[in-house]
């Protein structure tokens, strides 16, 4: 036997675990070689070493034991894994209450699942906000369903006029149609508080109106009764100038004609308005009858 | 075990308590830190609390089936770090390691630790694959076939990594002068 071979059988040897013809060869080897025999020593004490080390354990640091405690009773009582095969149950309210408490234990301790929690109750309160608020289907959208269905363009033109009809009242039902159509509703609501309803309004336009035109003709006649007197005076005051004139010429006939060819010359004499406009012109009114009796006296 | 998988927190302390130990112990064998050595034990139980439905006690009793995943999930872990060796030993020392406290300090029990501090320094300077059969050999004494098992190697290669890492402990051991105090 050679150092080598006496090395490569030395646990063996060591353990006794040789049969007895290369046992008996190990120890020739090692009387004769003494590098062998003190490794042989050496090892020996070495295993006996470490086998006193598996049987002596040293003490465990302070404080190791409830740190384990703490990260398995509390935080991980429940693996995470467990925590999400138990989630639907926790929403659908079906958690018995051991495990309950568990849950809740669970839930206190880990972040990530207390982040995982937290984000379905979110996930769930959205899909609550979404269902709420319905986007409006595009118009186009049913005929596109049906062409990639049953492969039609589209249906009758009762089916188009339905589809289109439908459109119209849901583009009618957009934010801004119903916006207008609450002003409008409010404006007639004030007008049917103020007047009863529209007739009434109307009625009581057309009154305004008529009221209005009566006025206006009021106005006008007295307008016009006011030109008609001035009118009156100015050629009263000319006939006056023309009668004087007369007194003092024989001129009178071909002035006395005068008066009939006015355009008011209908009316025989102007109706004085006044009294006291016409005091000076009365006291020659005398004359003037006389004159027209010779007038007509000398007419036929 | 069935009151621990029932969420009986006690009895799960219990646990806890009996094995705790030995955990820590195997698990500072493999990284040779403290620091290391809690937090892995921490974690192996983590893992082991997570697996209690596993345990079939029909299969063998508690500890066995406790250090078996306790041994596996330090192993996995020392073969991890093995990959990237970026803290191990750190706070070992080196070679300069004697038994001054022998003459220093009376007390049996300090001695006691300090060699045994030693012989963790010594070990952690062997090759990985060499001194994960040591330790299971020599210190769990583990048989071959519980080592076949656990590393999922030949058994003739269990035999020859047992063989080279005792031998070359040894020597580290004597470099380090320590074997003469053994």
């Amino acid at each position: 036997m050679n150092c080598v071979k006496f090395q490569d059988s030395l646990s063996d040897y060591i353990e006794g675990a040789l049969d007895p013809r290369a046992r008996a060869e190990c120890a020739a080897h090692r009387l004769i070689c003494g590098e062998c025999r003190e490794l042989y020593n050496d090892v020996r004490v070495t295993v006996q070493a470490l086998n006193a080390l598996g049987d002596a354990d040293g003490d465990e640091p302070e404080g190791l034991r409830d740190r384990i405690i703490a990260s398995t009773t509390t935080g991980e009582m429940l693996s995470c894994g467990e925590f999400d095969k138990l989630l639907e149950r926790y929403f659908d309210g079906v958690i018995l209450a051991p495990t309950f408490q568990t849950f809740q234990s669970h839930f206190e301790n880990c972040f990530k699942c207390r982040r995982l929690l937290n984000g379905i109750e979110e996930a769930i309160g959205m899909l609550q906000e979404a269902k709420e608020t319905e986007v409006e289907v595009p118009g186009s959208l049913h005929d596109r369903i049906v062409a990639a269905t049953v492969g039609r363009v589209s249906s009758s033109w009762i089916g188009r006029a339905r589809s289109a009809l439908v459109n119209f009242g849901r583009r009618l039902m957009s934010p801004q149609v119903a916006v207008a159509a609450m002003i409008i509703a409010l404006i007639s609501l004030l007008v049917i508080s103020r007047f009863g309803s529209v007739s009434n309004l109307t009625t009581s336009a057309e009154h305004k109106v008529e009221s209005l035109v009566t006025q206006g003709h009021q106005k006008i006649n007295s307008t016009g009764a006011m030109a008609r007197y001035g009118f009156q005076r100015v050629s009263y005051g000319v006939n006056t100038f023309l009668f004087s004139g007369a007194a003092h010429s024989d001129s009178a006939p071909t002035s006395s004609s005068k008066p009939n060819g006015e355009p008011n010359g209908a009316r025989p004499t102007p109706q004085p308005q006044r009294n006291s406009d016409l005091a000076p012109e009365s006291a020659d009114s005398p004359k003037r009858d006389k004159h027209r009796t010779r007038q007509n006296q000398s007419g036929r | 075990m069935r009151r621990c998988r029932a969420g009986d927190s006690a009895a799960w302390e219990q646990v806890v308590h009996e094995y705790s130990r030995r955990v820590f112990n195997l698990a500072y064998r493999f990284t040779g830190r403290h620091e290391s050595a809690e937090d892995l034990t921490q974690e192996v139980f983590v893992r082991v609390y997570r697996s209690l439905d596993q345990y079939d006690p029909q299969a063998g009793d508690l500890a066995n089936w406790l250090m078996r995943l306790a041994r596996n999930l330090v192993i996995d872990d020392y073969r991890r770090r093995c990959r990237t060796p970026t803290d191990m030993g750190d706070d070992i020392g080196d070679h300069e390691y004697h038994l001054e406290s022998r003459h220093d300090a009376p007390d049996r029990g300090v001695e006691r630790f300090e060699r045994a501090k030693q012989v963790h320094a010594a070990i952690s300077k062997l090759q990985p694959d060499l001194r994960e059969c040591v330790i299971l050999r020599d210190i769990e004494e583990l048989t071959y076939q519980e080592i076949v098992d656990i590393l999922k190697i030949p058994i003739g290669t269990v035999k020859s990594r047992i063989n080279r890492g005792r031998i070359e402990l040894a020597k580290i051991l004597r470099r380090m002068k320590v074997v003469e105090t053994l």
